[in-house]
């Protein structure tokens, strides 16, 4: 007891464990500098990492609970049926490690921060870097076995007891050992591979070309991630197909290849899957091996040269506007408040790395949807000239995931000190905001509907048919765009407050709910018109309806509705001081 | 004493730093001027370690400060141009943060800390995050960390950007009172009246090279000049202010 107080009291004195805790405390601290908030407590983080683990294995009573199983007249091997669920939990685990590694990939490496901080200090600036990397490892192994803490006990146990007739303490040790290791090394691959990838980025891009290819990768990721981990969760793209796999291309994403050390540890018997495990375990030292050797690259090609990089960076940067481009300016926004207020958009839409991760993420769910969409549509094809409902609704389905998204992100507010101009300029209250975004929205989607949607139409189904459906997508796209836009009196990102994120997630699943249920009726509705173009009447008069309540609702609007405004939440007309 | 002998440093071929030489002794505060790109921020790193030169040497004491750099930085206090802190912390904790790296026993820490952050007038903030701090809030962060453990040599890095007319007058004087002090104080600034006031030697660099070293009042005396505004833009000036002011509010008002 005496020897471990001393060694706490010598750890907490050594510079190098201060050092690892202030990394830890960079890790878990907010992304946003403007934000003031101190970092997020490291128990919040645990228990938010550890519920979905917790709560998928809750679920999982109701499949392998022998009562539910006798009330349902089954009988299953549950060691041969946990593979399935074993899935989803390597999934899980990459994908949470993965999520959480691009959502602090900007504090993976010691940045000049550090280095302006730090390298003043009486400390070798090796020991910066490698406190970095303890911190990492430290957090990644904690959220490792935090995130699959509760699963690693809970699913051999109820997998184990499922079985009847082999169920035994044996049987149960090896259940544990299995999930508990596939599932640690899962968390440990998507780590690794994904820490070695942003030290590859930083050795081999050009330092000017850093930021935009550093952001593509991490949107790139986030959909890749949820892309995978939906995919597994709703809508079981690959998993009717686990062991011995019945699709070959499901055998190239490494989340198949744990699978393989799981039914290895498991004695589950199958020699297809002996193979995955070994190129799981190839992965993992791959990942190790590329991660290590691009960090200590980094460390002697980038932090020690940093002092000399701070010098000579900021030189002439040439930046050439085409002026084609300008003049696609003039024509489309005419007024100069138009033409800020737009650019100040594009800029902000393709700059801030909070939007992109945003956009990014809620068009993986939309890209999940829009990929099980073209499934159905694929395998529900007929010979007829028209085709059916789901193919008609792919174009709507991406569309609403645009515009419903492009919406979203206009709520999240940039910096404050970006608004700050149209604030102190604006001197006309009653300036309609709603021209620049209704053109920029309808931008992000007329330009493929006609580049691309209509060409292919063309091509696959016939002129008559690609005018009939690239209208239909277009004029719908144009009556959504105006709903979204109805109570909207601002310059998007310029509100100060945040939104809640409460708020966010139910808006996202009210729009989720929306496009599974609205889309396929609008493709329905479509599909009949096609059929019987006399009830395109009826189309008509639907559509003439939702106009008709638009624009009644805007000449509802009193005036001082339609002021610009810049806060969402104006301050009450009274409060309660609350003396007592 | 800090000695720099012949300090070169080139980036590929090109000398941002060429052969300056000079001596600060214990009590001597050495100001340090030029305009931009002159090489001033690149002798900084230099003589705060975080550089290695191409040529010449730095030597305090006696010893290349490069032999053991750790030991040299034990006695450095370095406040850098910019305030890059960590937004995250409080002011408080940043400074327990520097304090416990440079290996000082936490009560020593929290007196120091607190006798600093009282006399900055950060006292009221000392627990909120960095990243609700004003510029010149941050500037005394980084005032207070650089004097925390009592070095011997402090170099400022246009040390009052950000501060209020307050903060800079007590920061004036704080530099003569270090001065008594018998620390070494290498002084960087385009302030040109600050350091008139606070700096007892001064260098003057131009294009990298040094074009005057001396007592301030032995470059006045010897550009026969009032005052060292006028001594400096003597020597280094290229464009005739006045016009250019000129002409910048021509163009305000007529392009």
């Amino acid at each position: 007891m005496k020897m471990h107080r001393s060694w706490r009291s010598g750890a907490s004195r050594n510079p190098f464990w201060i050092l690892v805790g202030h990394f830890i405390q960079r890790l878990l601290a907010g992304e946003d500098e403007n934000e003031g908030g101190m970092s997020i407590g490291l128990g919040a983080v645990l228990a938010i990492l550890a519920s979905p683990g917790a709560f998928a294995s809750i679920f999982l009573l109701d499949k392998y609970s022998t009562l539910m199983q006798w009330f349902r007249h089954q009988t299953f091997n549950s060691y041969r049926a946990s593979v399935a669920d074993e899935y989803f939990f390597i999934v899980l685990s990459m994908t949470v490690t993965g999520l959480v590694m691009v959502l602090r990939w900007n504090r993976l490496f010691p940045d000049r921060r550090d280095y302006a901080n730090l390298a003043v200090l009486p400390i070798p600036i090796r020991n910066v870097f490698l406190a970095n990397f303890v911190a990492l490892l430290s957090l990644a192994v904690l959220f490792a076995v935090d995130l699959n803490a509760f699963s690693a006990f809970f699913f051999p146990f109820i997998v184990t007891i499922s079985d009847g007739k082999g169920g035994s303490f044996a049987k149960l040790l090896l259940m544990l050992r299995s999930h508990g290791a596939t599932v640690f090394l899962s968390s440990l691959f998507s780590f690794f591979a994904i820490f070695g990838l942003v030290g590859l980025l930083i050795l081999v891009v050009p330092k000017r070309f850093f930021q935009p290819v550093s952001l593509c990768t991490r949107i790139l990721l986030v959909v890749v991630l949820l892309t995978e981990f939906f995919a597994n969760m709703f809508l079981q793209l690959f998993s009717g197909h686990l062991s011995g796999g019945g699709n070959a291309y499901a055998h190239l994403l490494p989340s198949f290849w744990f699978l393989g050390i799981y039914e290895t540890l498991a004695h589950l018997d199958n020699p297809a899957t002996e193979s995955l495990a070994q190129r799981a375990l190839f992965a993992i030292a791959a990942a190790i091996f590329i991660s290590l050797s691009a960090y200590a690259l980094c460390y002697h090609r980038r932090f020690v040269r940093l002092a000399e990089s701070l010098d000579v960076i900021g030189g002439v940067q040439h930046r050439h506007r085409v002026q084609l481009f300008n003049w696609l300016l003039q024509s489309l926004f005419p007024s100069s408040f138009e033409r800020a207020a737009a650019s100040f958009i594009a800029s902000a839409l393709t700059r801030s790395e909070r939007h992109l991760m945003f956009l990014g993420a809620y068009l993986g769910i939309g890209v999940v949807l829009t990929a099980q969409t073209v499934m159905d549509g694929l395998n529900a094809r007929t010979a007829s000239s028209i085709p059916g409902p789901d193919l008609l609704a792919i174009p709507l389905m991406v569309a609403f995931f645009i515009l419903t998204g492009l919406r979203f992100a206009f709520d999240m507010p940039v910096a404050l000190s970006a608004n700050w101009v149209f604030r102190c300029t604006l001197d006309d209250p009653l300036l309609n905001p709603r021209p620049p975004v209704r053109k920029i929205m309808l931008l992000c989607v007329l330009v493929w509907e006609l580049a691309i949607l209509f060409p292919v139409m063309f091509v696959q189904f016939g002129w008559q048919f690609a005018v009939v459906h690239t209208a239909t997508v277009v004029i719908l796209s144009a009556t959504l765009v105006e709903f979204l836009l109805v109570r909207f009196h601002k310059i998007p990102f310029t509100c100060s407050n945040r939104p809640d994120i409460r708020v966010l997630i139910m808006r996202i699943l009210g729009a989720v709910l929306a496009v599974m249920i609205l889309v396929p009726l609008l493709a329905s509705i479509e599909h009949g018109m096609l059929l019987k173009p006399a009830r395109f009447v009826f189309g008509a008069f639907l559509l003439g309806g939702a106009w008709y309540w638009i624009l009644r609702y805007r000449r509802g609007t009193p005036p001082w509705d339609l002021r610009i405004t810049f806060e969402d939440t104006p301050p009450p007309a009274f409060e309660l001081l609350k003396l007592v | 004493m800090l000695e720099v002998c012949s300090l070169t440093k080139c980036y590929a071929t090109i000398p941002a730093v060429d052969n300056v030489s000079f001596t600060i002794r214990p009590g001597e505060a050495l100001g340090y001027l030029g305009p931009n790109g002159s090489g001033k921020s690149t002798t900084v790193k230099i003589i705060t370690g975080l550089m290695e030169p191409s040529r010449g040497h730095v030597f305090f004491n006696g010893t290349d400060i490069q032999q053991d750099l750790a030991a040299y930085k034990r006695l450095l206090g370095y406040v850098p141009e910019e305030a890059n802190l960590y937004p995250f912390l409080s002011g408080l904790e940043y400074l327990a943060l520097v304090g416990r790296l440079r290996e000082m026993p936490d009560s020593l820490i929290a007196r120091r800390a607190d006798a600093m952050l009282q006399l900055f007038a950060m006292h009221p903030h000392r627990h909120t995050a960095i990243a609700a701090y004003s510029k010149g809030m941050r500037q005394r962060i980084l005032l207070i960390a650089a004097l925390i453990h009592n070095p011997q040599i402090i170099i400022f890095d246009e040390p009052l950007s950000g501060l209020d007319v307050t903060s800079a007058l007590i920061f004036r004087q704080l530099v003569t009172e270090l001065r008594e002090q018998g620390k070494i104080i290498f002084y960087c600034s385009h302030v040109l009246e600050v350091v008139e006031k606070v700096c007892s030697h001064v260098i003057i660099l131009h294009r990298g090279k040094q074009v005057a070293y001396g007592a301030v009042e032995d470059l006045k005396r010897f550009q026969v000049m009032p005052s060292l505004e006028a001594a400096f833009s003597h020597l280094v000036q290229e464009v005739d202010a006045y016009q250019t002011a000129r002409d910048i509010a021509e163009a305000v008002t007529t392009l």
